[in-house]
């Protein structure tokens, strides 16, 4: 464990290097992991058709999950083309469906099943880490590197957010959500980017552009 | 008057004297051995050819001046009636600009508007034109057949022909600027580049005639059609066509905007081009550039992104998002593009993600991962990355041989070329392309520059920054110059790819914006490759076996990698500043510095020294930054280049002649000290008759050396350097897409077996024109024997079959083939023949050494490598060892009775010493079983040593592997085993980590191979 954790500590440092040089308009990345500022609505949802979860390399197929709205630190999720901190949430990684660079606000959607303690893929919200880990592409994230993200963010004490904050949470995101597929998840992620992130409209727009059936076509 | 060419290139023989020699066949029919008399010697050839022509007579029966089929004494009478010379039309390059050192001019085909065109002939190369006066006329550029309907020639500078007197002396004394030229019309329509002709009529009758010269009348009947200078308006101003826009949905991912000339319902199937934005960005951002090339005939459609899971989702995006508008094509605004999208003309763009997306969706398509509905690989014409990331690295975001190209800003704050992140290194992808490709790399842009919205990134030294619309104009102008060259054709278009930006910029464009531009042609052109630095590692060889001698200092040849992590210039680190590959990249280049006169000379082999039928020399030169050299001289780096022939003669030419040398590094800080960012290479692409200028006397039929001399006297002080890519070009362009096209389905491949007629098959086609029938030709020789010409047979579904006699050990085999299309004349296959053949090596690959395995070898062991036999054990992850060998009972195995450990070092099975004397070609092969966690955590190895103590890696896994079967492994081992006298060979388990097991290496039955040839009884 300690060779794995000082490779990790070598990468950091790497990272901070890199951005201390690169003296840019590009902000740096903050220390990682790194928490989120607090959780401001979780709302669970249910699919009668089952979609990829292509935000890790296993891609599971998700029936179920929770839709998230989360503050963060702005610069943890500035727009990057080289490897941005992975939102994981637990023993998974979330899809960002918005950058929240500007409005400081992530809608994100984390697959899980919401009933069954016994099974893996079970999210127990009030035991759950949710943080930002080391940058790398989402879907190159295997089941072994988010144990070791996991055991970082422990071994920097983030901890779960409290019963109060979740249950405060689960208020505002209201009751779980019954819909037939994965675009009306999108056309209800879109309202939600709208809400809380308004300066990224073009992706409300286009995810409620895809989610119409049949095709839109506007002039 | 009839004036037919026969086969005529625009080459350096050409221009030496187009003499048109090969008019003969109609101009001048009579002289049947081209030797511009049509004298006795015609009449002996006519007797060769006595008889009757073969059945069906083919359009072109040799002898057969009647044209009755039959080679007889009215022939002999056709030659008795046009004795004599023959009246000769000489095609010459004429038109160019003014140099204000030698060579003094340079002869070019795209002019800005508003320019200044001159023309010039040099006495020395043509000696008749002293003390001639002639008429200059520039006329509209006519094809083949306008010029043999009508040879009038009619002036359209509005000052009408130009009365100029050649004089003896040098070409200086013979440059004449064209009154009017700056006045013509640059009216292309959706083109780029208004050409044409220029003719120097010698008698002044105003006729295109015998003993006039002409800068122009392409012989070729192609497609490209070469004219003597095309004048260019502003292209980065919108083209002539009206442009709508429309934005749809098919649903997840799905959502498009598509630009297209509103007009689209009269016109047939244009190309679209495909838009894949990068992470945060947006498909609506590219209206800029959607808008340009759709008012210039094209389809764009950009679509939504899925870039943030990562590379892999991104491609699949471009992929199905290509697939949605072809196939929906009846529906998608009403139905307006239906039937109206080429799909054989398709083009790619990338935006930094997105731009290493379409890279690895063509890698794609190249290995069959993704197969789509409505197109295939050979339909993407281009493939272009703006500032694309490199996260999948060597052999998975590769654009293999598709047309690619990259644009970068220097500024750019995001994918930033920093030495510590090759993912942030977009040259990488550039470096793999194998195909025709170019490059522009812009001073003071920056990564979201090229798109309208993203946030300002930009990196860089106050006072540079150009700014987002400056960047546009360049990248509108680049794109549609681009396209135009690679999906159409345009001649002038390629100009504007390769030109440095001091000689020819975009009208549009700041004079004060600083580009690189790189070009390089595929290696299917047949040009001849002096030195990649690749294959060769010697300092002292060339990859073409030539040998190299210089007396510059620090030289250094190799994989052009950042090795340190810093732009900080160190001797440790030789290759500092160059973001060009991953260590696992082949792409190496030569690094020196100097600081009085010193060279670099490349000897050519003998039997390519006769440059006669090629264009340019062209290499591509970069400065080291940070340097101690480079910052003591910063500023465009100059140096002279000198072609040296058999006789010791010389010639020599400044590249700054051509205005701007090589360009200094932006001197952009940070990543170490000092300022200067990544080396910025730089085409040079100079004519080879350039160095015949005035008299040189350097004979380019054997040229024995090409010799790059540095320092005070011959251009920079002191420099560091790198080149690259030394290469003699016959400036083959790409193919057309939709043109005649010849593609071998079963060839002769590298090697033939001795004694065995080869039996191929061509697949002989085009979209857009026709095969002249009987004209699929095979041509092949033995030993430089004149060639053989047979017709292919045709076997049905545009098949067409040859067969090359049997060839024995000792013989020299050449090949190539030609086909005839309607609109693009004669073709080739290779493209460069006949200069560039197939030649493939007569023997086959036997078997050398072998180890089966059966009993110990006893090789030396470390840690848990054992002999013996496998029990299936292990697989706590990707599953357990064989219980077999792949044959017999016993292997070499890591752990034969379950996984590798955990805190594994390096362990190495490594063979004894092995004969590889006198062997070439030499690979190793093997069966292996192997399971191994992905290289971040746990590592697998082969190496390769002649001594036993230093080993060089010739495989290493890139990924996990998880074999469930013997899989046979081949390693080209040549480069390290020929002919060496002692081999070993090591296989490394380790390093691994903490966690997560495999079972580790198993190998059995390993053979060497390697060629040998040995002739039938």
């Amino acid at each position: 464990m300690k060779q794995t954790m000082m490779k990790y500590i070598t990468a950091l440092v790497g990272i901070l290097m890199l951005c201390t040089f690169a003296s840019s308009n590009v902000p740096e990345i903050p220390e990682l992991p790194a928490p989120i500022t607090r959780i401001v609505s979780i709302q669970p949802f249910e699919l009668e058709q089952s979609y990829q979860h292509k935000w890790s390399m296993e891609k599971p197929e998700v029936q179920s999950g929770y839709i998230l709205v989360l503050k963060v630190d702005r610069d943890l999720v500035y727009p990057r083309q080289t490897a941005e901190p992975v939102l994981y949430v637990d023993k998974q990684t979330a899809e960002r469906i918005n950058h929240g660079s500007e409005s400081g606000y992530v809608i994100a959607i984390v697959p899980a099943v919401l009933k069954d303690p016994d099974d893996p893929a079970y999210l127990d919200l009030e035991k759950a880490l949710i943080w930002f880990g080391n940058p790398e592409l989402p879907e190159r994230v295997d089941k072994k590197m988010i144990e070791r993200e996991h055991q970082l963010a422990n071994s920097a004490k983030i901890k779960p957010a409290t019963g109060k904050a979740i249950q405060a949470a689960l208020d505002k995101g209201g009751d779980k959500l019954t819909l037939q597929s994965r675009s009306e998840l999108d056309q209800y992620a879109a309202q939600m980017i709208l809400e809380y992130s308004p300066q990224e409209e073009h992706i409300a727009k286009a995810l409620l552009q895809s989610a119409s059936t049949p095709p839109v076509e506007s002039q | 008057m009839k004036i037919k060419y026969g086969g005529f290139r625009v080459t350096t023989l050409a221009l030496l004297v187009i003499s048109l020699s090969a008019s003969s066949q109609a101009d001048c029919p009579a002289d049947l051995n081209g030797d511009n008399t049509v004298n006795i010697d015609d009449v002996f050839t006519t007797l060769g050819l006595w008889g009757v022509c073969p059945d069906p007579c083919p359009p072109y029966c040799n002898g057969d001046l009647t044209e009755d089929c039959t080679v007889d004494v009215d022939d002999i009478f056709e030659i008795l009636g046009e004795w004599g010379p023959c009246d000769e039309i000489y095609g010459v390059e004429l038109a160019g600009n003014v140099l204000a050192e030698y060579p003094y001019f340079e002869y070019v085909r795209a002019f800005n508007e508003g320019s200044d065109v001159h023309v010039a002939l040099d006495p020395s190369r043509f000696p008749e034109i002293t003390g001639e006066t002639c008429d200059v006329f520039i006329v509209e550029g006519k094809t083949y057949d306008e010029w043999n309907s009508n040879a009038a020639l009619v002036d359209v500078t509005g000052t009408g022909p130009q009365e100029v007197t050649f004089t003896a002396g040098n070409i200086q004394s013979n440059t004449f600027p064209i009154s009017g030229s700056s006045s013509l019309s640059s009216e292309a329509g959706i083109g780029i580049g208004k050409p044409y002709d220029v003719v120097l009529d010698m008698n002044r009758n105003a006729i295109l005639d015998g003993g006039d010269y002409i800068d122009g009348y392409d012989p070729s009947e192609g497609i490209i059609k070469i004219h003597g200078m095309y004048v260019v308006h502003d292209i980065t101003q919108a083209g002539p066509l009206s442009v709508t826009t429309i934005d749809y949905s098919g649903g997840s991912w799905l959502g498009q905007r598509t630009y297209f000339p509103t007009n689209i319902g009269s016109m047939g199937a244009i190309p679209l081009v495909v838009i894949s934005h990068g992470n945060g960005h947006d498909y609506t951002w590219y209206d800029y550039l959607g808008e340009h090339l759709a008012s210039y005939g094209y389809i764009v459609m950009s679509h939504q992104n899925e870039t943030g899971p990562g590379i892999e989702t991104a491609s699949t995006t471009t992929l199905t998002n290509t697939d949605y508008i072809i196939g929906n094509q009846s529906t998608i605004g009403g139905g307006v593009l239906n039937g109206h999208i080429d799909v054989g003309r398709l083009v790619w763009i990338g935006h930094s993600r997105g731009g290493e997306g379409v890279a690895r969706a063509y890698d794609r398509l190249v290995d069959q991962s993704y197969t789509p509905t409505n197109f295939t690989s050979e339909d993407i014409v281009l493939v272009s990355s703006i500032a694309p990331t490199d996260f999948l690295g060597t052999g998975n975001s590769t654009p293999h041989d598709v047309n690619y190209h990259l644009i970068y800003g220097s500024a750019d704050g995001d994918v930033g070329g920093y030495p510590t992140n090759p993912i942030a290194q977009s040259f990488i992808i550039y470096e793999r392309a194998e195909g025709w490709r170019a490059a522009t790399y812009v001073q003071g842009a920056d990564h979201n520059d090229f798109n309208c919205c993203g946030f300002n990134d930009f990196e860089g030294p106050a006072g540079t920054e150009i700014g987002r619309p400056e960047a546009q104009q360049v990248s509108k102008s680049t794109y549609l110059a681009l396209i135009k060259h690679f999906v159409d054709g345009n001649a002038p278009a390629k100009e504007f790819l390769w030109r440095q930006n001091e000689n020819l910029k975009p009208i549009g464009v700041a004079s004060s914006t600083i580009y690189d531009r790189e070009f390089k042609d595929s290696p299917a052109s047949g040009q001849f490759v002096i030195d990649d630095f690749q294959s060769q590692p010697a300092t002292t060889i060339s990859s073409s076996s030539g040998a190299v001698s210089y007396d510059v200092s620090n030289i250094h040849e190799g994989i052009m990698y950042e090795s340190d992590g810093s732009f900080t210039w160190s001797a440790s680190d030789p290759m500092n500043g160059m973001t060009r590959a991953r260590s696992s990249d082949p792409s190496s280049g030569v690094v020196f510095d100097y600081s009085s006169d010193s060279y670099l000379e490349f000897e050519i082999i003998s039997s390519e020294r006769d440059f006669t039928d090629d264009v340019y020399l062209s290499f591509r030169a970069c400065q080291g930054t940070r340097h101690p050299n480079t910052v003591s001289y910063l500023g465009d780096h100059d140096f002279a280049v000198t072609l040296r022939d058999g006789t010791d003669t010389a010639s020599s030419i400044h590249i700054g002649a051509y205005l701007g040398g090589i360009e200094e590094p932006y001197q952009r800080t940070g990543n170490g000290s000092g300022a200067g960012w990544q080396n910025e290479f730089e085409t040079i692409r100079i004519r080879l008759t350039d160095f015949l200028t005035n008299g040189s006397g350097v004979n380019l039929a054997d040229i024995e050396a090409v010799r790059f001399e540095f320092g005070p006297s011959y251009g920079s002080d002191e420099g560091r350097i790198a080149l690259d890519d030394i290469v003699v070009s016959n400036d083959v362009s790409a193919p057309i897409p939709g043109s005649l096209s010849i593609r071998l389905i079963t060839g002769a491949g590298d090697l033939i077996p001795p004694g065995i007629p080869i039996t191929m098959t061509a697949l002989i086609s085009a979209a857009n024109e026709e095969l002249v029938p009987d004209t699929t030709m095979f041509h092949y020789r033995f030993n430089g024997e004149p060639y053989t010409t047979v017709p292919m047979t045709p076997q049905g579904n545009d098949q067409f079959e040859a067969v090359l006699p049997a060839a024995f050990c000792s013989d020299i085999v050449e090949f190539y083939f030609s086909a005839e299309g309607t609109e693009s004349g004669v073709i080739y296959l290779p493209l460069g023949a006949p200069d560039d053949v197939f030649s493939p090596a007569i023997g086959e690959m036997a078997v050398v050494f072998e180890e089966t395995f059966d009993t110990d070898p006893g090789w030396s062991t470390e840690g848990l490598w054992a002999f013996g036999h496998p029990t299936g054990g292990g697989g706590q992850y990707g599953g357990p060892d064989p219980t077999n060998g792949y044959t017999g009972s016993n292997v070499y195995g890591y752990n034969l009775n379950g996984d590798y450990e955990n805190y594994l070092p390096e362990r190495h099975l490594t063979s004894t010493a092995i004969d590889c004397t006198n062997l070439t070609d030499v690979h190793l092969k093997f069966w292996r079983w192997l399971g191994v966690e992905q290289p971040a955590y746990d590592h697998a190895y082969i190496r390769i040593s002649t001594n036993g103590s230093i080993w060089a890696t010739v495989w290493e896994n890139t990924s996990e592997i998880a074999d469930e079967a013997w899989t046979e492994i081949d390693i080209d081992i040549s480069a390290y085993a020929d002919n060496q006298p002692m081999v070993y060979l090591r296989w490394t388990m380790g390093t691994t980590d903490s966690s997560w097991q495999y079972c580790g290496w198993n190998i059995d039955d390993l053979r060497l191979t390697s060629f040998v040839c040995e002739d039938p009884p």
